[in-house]
């Protein structure tokens, strides 16, 4: 029995032989049983301390994400609002050619019509226009009923790109059975250099006054 | 001793009885709160442990629960045979190993050679003791007394020789009643006399002597126990310094003679009436009450200290302290290994649920898509970004080539102008400028006919303000008024400019 074999020695030794006894039960259950788990769970803390890291990373770029897309969204909506007042230079030539027609469509006779604009090229490089963009000026007078002047000024106001219409002025006399003398200035934004690319993808976002009628 | 221990229990086993009292100590000295005596069947010499073990039983149910208290301390004392107690005087020369020089001196005597002893001694008197206690018996003899308490769960913690308990109950009431501390006590057992002498509170003399087997009448029995008294006598006159004996009682262990017998003859056989022959059980205060062994209640109050006879010798085999160390040993052991298994347990229970709940904390990110979709983000943030930086170098020349112009509702704006001249008013001329300005002109009847145009205007909604700005009459016939309305244009929104 252990007991006897225990005999021959102190009780101290006794003891001391029981707690290593103890002491190395204790370290094998530790190295062989809870170590795996308190290494697991180490290693489950830092990942899991990575986890909030790249979860509050990924919250706060998800934030940004959805601002940015609010700002990109009315950037475009913007820029397809603002295209609708520009032309690009195929444009340009095909509202030119088609400008006395459409005078004459509405019935109103046209007294005169310069291209070149009042004391001013038809198209010019402002000095604060800005890159890329030149101002193409239109001087039209025309006579017509105030019905047909309207008409005139209707269909232009429809156009699109639109067609900023500087001044306006109608004279009415006697000797002309009331009819209206209209003189127009009219400015026409254009986009240099604008290619036929740039038509295709503009024409998804801007709308062609459906009156304009193209210059044979 | 501990002092807190209050209560003890003390067994006195003989070969003709087992006598149990339970003795507690308090402000008023040492009181006996219950005891029982049970005899062993006559013509067994030998104690056997079942015998015991049932008589023992037996008695600690007859004490009631106080008893069985699991923590109760218990002594015992006992009178086997054969049991010797000596009083050694030390050398002048104190031996280096005592304990050595003891056994040795015990070997020598003729009772026990050749036996397996068990052994213990203790100091004689006050200060430095100069001579000592030394008692021994048969090792199997006392080993089978505690096997036999231990059965019936008693925790026998000391065990010693029937005098010095039955002289430690007899002092401390003597001391307390007649302030008297000297006694010639003289245990007579079945096979033995042990003889005593207490003199100021200290043993000193003890003297051990079998009983003829040819005493078996009373008469004889006194003859006996009366030579032996004058011997004792003999012996103190002739010891320097020796003085009077004190008056001597006899306890009767043996169970086949009564002291009411035996006293008268003993009287008549020693010449003096110093003798006092008791029973070892001392009838209790009224006729209800059990008789009490004072053997039993002396070692109880060796348990609970404060006696004044200070002799203090525990026969506990060496084969029994051992066992109850290695019990003890194997019992802290085992808590300490089941405190270990169980703490690993617990945490091994509690590590996984830990590692459990984390997992599924990550598991529950990785599912609502927070680790796999955060490099795409990263791309498409930077793609809008990219996006963002393009569209708003498009913009930017467009806002400010676009700046400032609006667009002026010009039919709305003529026919407003015809809808509000009236009949007596006409519209010769208007003209804007920047668009944000119009003038209009033209002929009016009178005055009032041109407020009345400016009011409808106003009241058109399409003018900021309108104010009619010159009238001058003409010079030629119909003398018409000539006037000139300017215009402010409600901005695009109906805002002012």
């Amino acid at each position: 029995m252990r007991a006897d074999r225990l005999r021959p020695y102190s009780y101290a030794a006794r003891h001391a032989f029981s707690a290593a006894l103890i002491l190395i039960g204790v370290l094998a259950l530790y190295r062989w049983v809870l170590a795996p788990h308190v290494t697991y769970l180490h290693a489950m803390q830092r990942f899991g301390s990575v986890v909030d890291r790249v979860a509050e990373e990924h919250d706060r770029i998800s934030d940004a994400r959805a601002a940015k897309l609010r700002h990109w969204r009315s950037l475009r909506e913007e820029r397809a609002r603002l295209e609708e007042g520009v032309f690009t230079a195929v444009g340009a030539r095909a509202f030119a050619r088609g400008l006395l027609p459409l005078v004459e469509e509405v019935g109103c006779l046209v007294v005169a019509a310069d291209f070149a604009g009042p004391g001013r090229a038809g198209r010019s490089r402002e000095a604060d226009a800005p890159a890329g963009i030149e101002m193409m000026y239109v001087s039209l007078a025309a006579l017509g009923q105030p019905d047909q002047v309207s008409a005139l000024l209707q269909r232009l106001g429809e156009h699109r790109p639109r067609v900023w219409i500087d001044s306006c002025r109608g004279d009415v006399s006697d000797g002309q059975a009331g009819r209206v003398a209209c003189t127009l200035t009219l400015t026409l934004c254009v986009r240099e250099d604008s290619t036929d690319g740039n038509d295709r993808r503009e024409s998804t976002t801007a709308t062609v006054g459906s009156h304009s009628s193209p210059v044979p | 001793m501990r002092e807190r221990t209050t209560t003890a229990l003390g067994l006195d086993i003989s070969e003709r009885g087992i006598s149990v009292a339970l003795v507690a100590t308090g402000a008023q000295g040492p009181r006996t709160l219950a005891a029982a005596h049970a005899a062993l069947p006559a013509g067994d010499p030998g104690l056997h442990q079942a015998v015991s073990g049932k008589v023992l039983s037996g008695l600690l149910a007859q004490l009631g629960r106080r008893a069985r208290g699991g923590r109760m301390r218990a002594a015992l004392a006992v009178s086997v045979d054969p049991l010797v107690m000596q009083l050694l005087d030390l050398p002048p020369e104190m031996p280096t190993n005592l304990g050595e020089f003891v056994a040795g001196e015990l070997r020598q005597c003729v009772p026990l050679s050749g036996e397996t002893l068990v052994s213990d001694f203790c100091g004689v008197g006050a200060g430095v003791p100069r001579r000592l206690l030394a008692v021994a018996a048969r090792a199997d003899r006392i080993q089978e007394l505690v096997k036999a308490c231990t059965a019936s769960g008693i925790v026998v913690e000391a065990v010693e020789p029937s005098l010095p308990a039955y002289a430690r109950a007899f002092l401390e009431r003597h001391v307390r009643a007649a302030h008297d501390d000297g006694a010639t006590i003289a245990l007579l057992g079945p096979g033995t006399l042990t003889v005593g002498v207490w003199r100021r509170g200290t043993l000193d003399f003890v003297r051990t002597r079998r009983r003829p087997a040819d005493a078996d009448t009373p008469t004889l029995l006194c003859k006996w126990l009366a030579e032996e008294w004058r011997a004792v006598i003999r012996y103190y006159e002739t010891r320097e310094g020796g003085g009077p004996l004190p008056d001597c009682r006899v306890v009767l262990q043996d169970g086949s003679h009564r002291a009411d017998t035996l006293a008268p003859v003993l009287a008549a056989e020693a010449g003096t009436r110093s003798i006092t022959v008791v029973d070892a059980c001392e009838p209790g205060g009224d006729s209800a009450s059990p008789a009490v062994s004072m053997t039993a209640v002396g070692a109880a109050l060796g348990l609970l200290g404060g006696s004044p006879s200070p002799l203090r010798v525990n026969l506990v085999p060496k084969t029994v302290t051992e066992a109850r160390s290695r019990f003890r040993h194997v019992l802290l052991t085992a808590n300490a290994c089941i405190m270990a298994f169980l703490g690993v347990f617990l945490a091994s229970q509690f590590l996984p649920r830990a590692t459990g709940a984390m997992d599924r904390r990550i598991e529950q990110t990785r599912r609502e898509g927070k680790l796999h979709t955060t490099r795409a983000l990263l791309a498409e943030e930077k793609y809008l970004d990219q996006e963002i930086s393009r569209l708003q170098q498009e913009v930017q020349p467009l806002r400010q080539a676009l700046q400032g112009r609006s667009q002026t509702p010009w039919p709305v704006i003529l026919h407003a102008i015809r809808q509000a001249a009236p009949a007596d008013v006409s519209v010769t001329q208007w003209q804007c400028t920047e668009g944000r300005t119009l003038q209009v002109q033209g002929l009016a009847s009178s005055c009032p006919a041109a407020e009345t145009l400016v009011r409808n205007l106003e009241a058109e909604g399409l003018f900021h303000t309108v104010r009619l700005s010159s009238v001058q009459r003409r010079q030629d016939d119909d003398g018409g008024l000539e006037y000139r309305i300017d215009c402010l244009l409600k901005a695009e929104g109906g805002k002012s400019p």
